[in-house]
């Protein structure tokens, strides 16, 4: 007769780093990819648009490189999760982790925080290829981190979103790319040239947010009050795009 | 104590689907407690509402005494669970996936990797532990998902298809893994179509069809039921045409075998025609058994299909 027996469950932290651990392992096989379809495209992008411009001036420089910073995070964080979601709902993954005594928070957290990271290596290429191919002074501060988090934690938001909401793997990404397009151009297109309704789509696109804040790192010129405004923002749409995530995932049918 | 009592359940998916449909049983703490009926009878679903994965239309489940919820708390800590689809951690290798899921039940990192080991060892995968689970065959898959319901000794386990595509020797392994664990008092439900293996384990076993329980009980008493009748095995020599004209009422067991239920009313009549010379050369091999589980099950079965019929 044991069923008082053993009551345990891991403590919230511990849980995590088990459950980063978990998402992490996917890496260990396809690392290399992982940093070739992260920087591939946008530091691409930043070649491209630099030998179409004969002189661009260190705003629009700026512009571009810390566009194709966020879509660098965008790839991993919505095209691929989005993916990476949808299969994980269509074989059942979720429920391996709610038959255990474990927080679904923890569970969701883990999955973004990893994706996030698969984005590093992509990130430090396209500063790399921009601060080289444009020949501008670019600040590396330690700003830069919470900045990439909150942009990456909001994005990743987004594509674990279009992952529960796809019927399967392959729509899941269709929509993925999507969404990652508009990323791209609203970022790296100065929204003083965008017409009207894009400008409201960029409004509501977290990465508007990331892009300018790491306009002004990258610069040395973050004040108090773009961070105020554009770092409380990321922070709103990463909550509450986290909390949506973790519920939706949490229904039971 | 009652681990589970389950009240007057109800699952319908969609409009029509009803996967359950009117269920009232309970489980003692300690008990083994065998859920057997073919494809689609509901079983599974009745096990993903008892692990809170599934929440019922009507009716309710309750764990000691408490009415479980949607993603009950402490399910989740009391329960080892067994998924009849295989276990999704890919990326991971074999022991990886035991050891993570033993602190994810908040063991520390060397009982985890301790209790790991004793148990890839236990259920014959200690050679292939460091695979990767999504490289495996579809029964070593199976074996690790085991070893994951296991991990941290849960009180309850719950054990969808626990011997499914599984060879002789690793079955055989995963019953005296269960054995064990009952004898240290683990109270485990589990879903089988191994009827005649289940028969060792079980304590009691419900036979489901169609949403609903047709039978429930111990083997023996299941037995009791089908107590007028004996089970004749025959198996004819190479070589001889099958005795279509009292042979054809009977089962099919193998590629010149045959399994017979009579009445006892019957078996002298039986007798006689077993007497006789010429049909006693061409036999090889006889044999009288009283009924097995799987007699009772396929009796149950059989009258559920009879009643399907136009
Ligand atoms: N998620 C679902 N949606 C719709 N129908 C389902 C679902 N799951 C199971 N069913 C149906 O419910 C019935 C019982 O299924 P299940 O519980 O899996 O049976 P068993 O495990 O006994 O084979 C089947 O007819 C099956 O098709
Ligand atoms: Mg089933």
């Amino acid at each position: 007769m044991r069923l008082e027996g053993t009551l345990r469950a891991p403590g919230t932290l511990s849980a995590f780093w088990v459950l980063l651990g978990m998402q992490l392992a996917r890496a260990r096989r396809s690392w290399r990819q992982y940093i070739i379809v992260s920087s591939a495209m946008p530091s691409g992008i930043a070649i491209l648009l630099r030998a179409m411009t004969s002189h661009p001036g260190e705003a629009l420089a700026l512009q571009i490189i810390s566009g194709n910073v966020v879509l660098s995070v965008a790839i991993t964080a919505i095209a691929m999760l989005a993916q990476q979601v949808a299969w994980m709902r269509q074989n059942r993954t979720f429920d391996y982790y709610h038959t255990l005594p474990v927080p679904n928070f923890a569970v969701i957290l883990a999955i973004l925080v990893a994706y996030l990271l698969f984005a590093l290596p992509g990130i430090a290429v396209v500063l790399t290829v921009g601060a080289l191919f444009y020949g501008v002074h670019l600040v590396i501060s330690p700003g830069i981190l919470p900045a990439i988090l909150g942009t990456g934690v909001a994005l990743s938001g987004i594509g674990a979103l279009l992952g529960i909401a796809s019927r399967d793997g392959e729509l899941a990404g269709l929509t993925g790319n999507l969404v990652m397009m508009a990323v791209l151009f609203l970022g790296i297109i100065p929204s003083g040239r965008l017409p009207l309704p894009l400008v409201a789509l960029s409004d509501i696109l977290p990465s508007t947010y990331g892009v300018r804040l790491l306009l002004h790192l990258l610069t040395g010129q973050a004040s108090p009050y773009v961070w105020l405004v554009d770092g409380l923002m990321l922070l709103f749409f990463s909550v509450v795009l986290f909390f949506a995530v973790e519920r939706l995932s949490y229904r039971v049918g | 104590m009652l681990a589970f009592e389950i009240r007057h359940l109800h699952k319908t998916y969609g409009h029509d689907v009803r996967a359950n449909d009117g269920l009232d049983f309970s489980i003692e703490t300690g008990e083994v407690f065998g859920i057997l009926g073919p494809n689609g009878a509901g079983k599974s679903t009745l096990v993903q509402q008892m692990v809170g994965l599934c929440v019922p239309t009507s009716g309710e489940i309750r764990l000691q005494g408490q009415p479980i919820r949607p993603h009950d708390r402490r399910v989740r800590r009391l329960v080892g669970y067994l998924a009849q689809r295989p276990l999704a951690l890919y990326d991971l290798r074999a022991r990886e996936a035991v050891v993570a899921t033993g602190r994810l039940r908040g063991l520390g990192r060397p009982e985890a990797e301790r209790e790991a080991d004793a148990l890839l060892r236990e259920i014959g995968l200690k050679d292939r532990q460091d695979r990767l689970v999504g490289n495996l065959s579809g029964g070593e898959h199976r074996l690790v998902g085991m070893a994951t319901a296991l991990i941290g000794s849960p009180p309850v386990l719950i054990l969808d298809e626990p011997t499914n595509e599984l060879d002789p020797v690793a079955r055989r392994r995963v019953w005296d893994m269960l054995m064990r664990r009952r004898s240290e008092g683990t109270t485990i439900i589990l879903v089988t179509h191994n009827v005649l293996e289940a028969e060792r384990v079980v304590g009691r076993v419900a036979i489901m069809a169609r949403g609903r329980i047709v039978a429930i009980g111990t083997p023996g008493e299941l037995k009791e039921r089908l107590h007028a009748q004996v089970r004749l095995e025959v198996a004819l020599r190479d070589g001889v045409p099958q005795a279509e004209d009292w042979l054809g009422a009977g089962r099919q067991i193998g590629e010149r075998r045959w399994s017979l239920t009579l009445g006892r009313d019957r078996l002298g009549e039986a007798f006689r025609r077993l007497a006789d010379p010429e049909t006693s050369a061409e036999i090889d091999d006889l044999r009288i058994a009283s009924p097995s589980l799987e007699d009772v099950y396929l009796a149950y079965h059989g009258e559920e299909e009879r009643e399907d019929a136009p």
